[in-house]
């Protein structure tokens, strides 16, 4: 009876496997923050990650670095001028940041665009935007999102970095301001 | 037959042992499978109290889940490019581009697109978008030559989530066998 005895161990050993791989399974599915399963790799990877570098020009032609804000609470809001839901968000955002800039929030517009159409935008906004824009056409944009975690490729894609460089938190689509500011004032 | 029957008999005890065990075993899978969804769901609800895992939004599709891309030579001097796009995704009509690559003696005509859905925004004003199957006809002119060949098509398109994502520009580059005039 030899059967018998390797028998009830071996269902036990695996009915703990099959339970343990529904557990992660259902905690991963749980902190995906909208990301689709398959992108997800990435930006829950980059969690706790200290933020990639950039040096990109605004829209005055001058260089700005993202050192420059070391020490501040920086959300990076990826953009185009060509996406419906980057307009919805700005107008919140600029309210954040007028409401949280002295707290130490900083926001910065990364547009993976040319500047004529971020102008044009920027313009029939009717309201002043109050943080930086930045431009990063062409592939080089793209590639600075994906190294943000956005693997799509995919707008609006916003990333908010703590005052130590470490990314907190990623969204892909739309951010609504009362999220953004559920997620910014434990980090100010 | 009757053989058979009897051989059937004389295993039936064993037989009935292991179906009971093989039973035994799909309980004991389910039940495992059942508790741990049980506690995954409980430690998932805990988490979203405490704003852990807090859900922002459903999940997006991956762009080629969102829109299912495909092309096929109609004919000597027709291709007709398709997408299938998925509930709650749109195609904008004006970022639809073609190209034929590489080829002097053929030339893409203008390309037949159905009329879209008209989509109002309170900021971006009208747009005309595509919602489920789309095919896109493009006539190729062969007058420069009529021989059956390669032709390489490059095709780019744009769209977006309803639930507020767009994607970045597609382009597919595809190669079709076009038949002799």
């Amino acid at each position: 009876m030899p059967m018998k005895r390797i028998f009830v161990p071996l269902v036990l050993v695996f009915a703990v496997f099959v339970a343990a791989a529904a557990l992660i399974e259902q905690r991963r599915d749980a902190s995906s923050e909208g990301a689709s399963p398959a992108a997800s790799g990435g930006p829950l990877g980059l969690i706790g990650s200290a933020r990639p570098d950039f040096s990109l020009p605004d829209l005055a032609g001058g260089m700005r670095h993202a050192q420059e804000w070391d020490g501040r609470v920086l959300m990076v809001n990826f953009w185009a001028s060509w996406c419906i839901p980057c307009r919805r968000e700005i107008p919140g955002f600029v309210d954040l940041q007028e409401k949280y800039g002295d707290a130490g929030l900083q926001i910065v517009g990364i547009a993976l665009d040319e500047q004529a159409p971020v102008e044009r935008f920027l313009s029939g906004l009717g309201i002043e935007v109050n943080y930086p824009q930045l431009l990063s056409p062409d592939s080089a944009g793209i590639a600075l999102a994906r190294a943000y975690g956005d693997a799509m490729g995919a707008l609006p894609y916003t990333v908010l970095i703590g005052r130590d460089g470490r990314i907190e938190f990623v969204q892909f689509g739309e951010l609504s301001a009362a999220q953004a500011e559920h997620r910014i004032q434990p980090l100010l | 037959m009757i053989n058979g029957m009897s051989e059937l008999s004389r295993h039936s005890k064993p037989a009935r042992r292991q179906v009971l065990r093989l039973c035994a075993l799909a309980l004991l899978l389910a039940s495992g499978a059942a508790a741990a969804d049980g506690v995954g769901g409980m430690l998932s609800g805990l988490g979203q109290k405490l704003g852990l895992f807090e859900k922002e939004q459903s999940a997006f599709l991956m762009p080629d889940e969102a829109f299912v891309f495909s092309a096929e030579a109609r004919d000597a001097d027709t291709v007709v490019v398709r997408w299938r796009i998925a509930d709650g995704y749109y195609l904008y009509r004006s970022r639809l581009a073609f190209n034929l690559q590489d080829d002097a003696r053929l030339s893409l005509g203008e390309p037949v697109m159905p009329a879209g859905k008209v989509k109002e925004d309170e900021y971006f004003g009208r747009t005309e978008v595509y919602y489920g199957d789309l095919a896109v006809t493009l006539p190729i002119d062969r007058s420069g030559d009529g021989a059956a060949r390669r032709v390489r098509i490059e095709t780019s398109y744009q769209g977006c989530a309803e639930a507020g994502l767009c994607y970045s520009p597609i382009s597919k580059s595809v190669e079709l066998e076009l038949p002799a005039v």
